[in-house]
């Protein structure tokens, strides 16, 4: 058991010294994001959304800030693809902006920060109609563009299998003020690094 | 990589078309809303104000509270005592098609949730709740009333109680502004499902829509109507300083 934690202690020790400092450079990446896991009833059968991704397009860019401690800051934007039901009544998408800190361990990166996320909402206005009990009634649709923003705190991790690319995932906690509404999204995907050489 | 983008189409691809209640987009102008129960009996479903109340309180709980890119939160008031038997035995409109709201139970600033026996307004038993933004003025909702079916032979005794907190939570959309969905997973679909656990997508998008929440501004009012004991929203405004100092730290070092 010593053992162990004596290799668990060097290799916290070590590692940080591998150094893998990267240029400052651009990457792109696809992302299957799941908003607000557990929040969401998902069919008639009282399934929730712990699984229920949309696919995200996802860019940022690497700062790297002290290469010998291999820190970095990342700027980060990423869009979901607008969604809407098949009569196209109302459609929906989501906007991520984030700056995050990040820590290159070996072939690892850490990263932690803020950012915000719009929730765009948006309908043509008319009306549907719908069953309403015992007859059917002309419902109101929306009409025009709402936004909705929620502070959040992001994280990641970033596993480069080659130099170039990295298997990423992370999550965005909401509302950490509110015991009702606070909430976790997740995503994971791939992202090719533009120009990573060290 | 063909399959795996194919897969992430599909499930992108979700469905969202909520409504609106009334014939404008209305919505409570402060997204903080008092839900109050009338304090008559429901004497054929056996509901006293009591346990009407606690199952409101989980209905705005367990639903409409739980929406986090949304500002909505409903808050239980009191069990009221003004004019009890006007709400338990009145129609909700005085004329009908197209309905001319009762005056007599017009209520302003909150939503009031009562038992009604009066058939004009249950024509089915099959109706078990009924919902109405009586007072709407300048696209915003200044009171709604939403009555609950407790004519003789009504279905309330045949649901579990998790039902009829679904019941009421759906009443509850009508009541903040949301029309039915056609979506079966949202709970403005216009009929119970037995497996209901939560607000659908469609939900979350249309009480978005009426009351988006809006961060960083909104965040302190938001905070200080919450009771629920969580830490506070200055929680990740200090983890923002603490960035802004790394950040500054290692540019002077540089």
């Amino acid at each position: 058991m010593v053992s162990l934690m004596r290799k668990i202690i060097l290799l916290i020790v070590l590692l940080p010294l591998a150094s893998n400092a990267r240029k400052n450079h651009f990457s792109l990446g696809l992302e299957a994001f799941n908003q607000f896991t557990g929040k969401t009833q998902v069919n008639n059968e009282g399934t929730l959304n712990y699984f229920s991704p949309q696919l995200f397009i996802a860019s940022e860019y690497f700062i790297n800030i002290d290469k010998e401690n291999n820190f970095s800051l990342h700027p980060n934007i990423s869009f979901g693809i607008p969604r809407t039901n098949g009569d196209e009544n109302t459609h929906s998408m989501t906007i991520v902006g984030s700056f995050a800190a990040g820590w290159t361990l070996d072939q690892f990166l850490l990263q932690v920060g803020l950012g915000l996320e719009l929730n765009l909402i948006w309908a043509n206005g008319g009306t549907e109609r719908l069953n309403n009990g015992d007859t059917y009634t002309d419902f109101w649709l929306p009409s025009g563009l709402h936004t909705s923003r929620n502070l959040i705190i992001n994280f990641s991790g970033d596993w480069f299998f080659l130099y170039n690319w990295a298997l990423r995932t992370g999550g965005y906690v909401y509302n950490l003020e509110s015991s009702h509404k606070r909430s976790l999204s997740y995503f994971f995907g791939v992202h090719y690094h533009f120009g990573a050489e060290k | 990589m063909k399959k795996l983008l194919i897969f992430f189409l599909f499930t992108s691809l979700q469905a969202h078309a909520f409504t609106f209640n009334n014939n404008i987009e209305a919505r409570f102008e402060d997204p903080s809303i008092v839900v109050n129960i009338n304090g008559a009996d429901c004497e054929n479903s056996q509901l006293d104000p009591d346990t009407l109340y606690q199952m409101a309180y989980d209905a705005v709980t367990d639903y409409w509270n739980q929406v986090p890119s949304s500002s909505l939160f409903l808050k239980m008031g009191t069990i009221t005592e003004d004019a009890t038997n006007t709400f338990y035995t009145e129609p909700i409109c005085s004329s009908q098609d197209p309905c001319v709201p009762n005056e007599n139970i017009k209520v302003d600033k909150y939503i009031l949730i009562s038992c009604n026996d009066d058939p004009q307004n249950f024509p089915s038993k099959n109706i078990l709740g009924l919902t109405l933004t009586n007072n709407i003025s300048g696209g915003y909702i200044r009171g709604a009333l939403f009555l609950l079916n407790d004519t003789p032979g009504n279905l309330f005794n045949d649901l579990s109680r998790d039902e009829i907190v679904a019941v009421i939570a759906h009443e509850i959309g009508h009541a903040v502004g949301l029309g039915h969905s056609p979506t079966e997973d949202a709970l403005m679909y216009f009929s119970l499902i037995p497996k209901r656990r939560s607000v659908g997508g469609d939900d979350i998008a249309g009480v978005t829509y009426l009351y988006p929440k809006e961060q960083p501004f909104g965040i302190i009012s938001c905070a200080s109507i919450d009771t629920g004991g969580g830490p506070h929203f200055f929680f990740p405004f200090l983890l923002g300083l603490a960035l802004i100092s790394f950040i500054i730290r290692k540019v002077k070092i540089s």
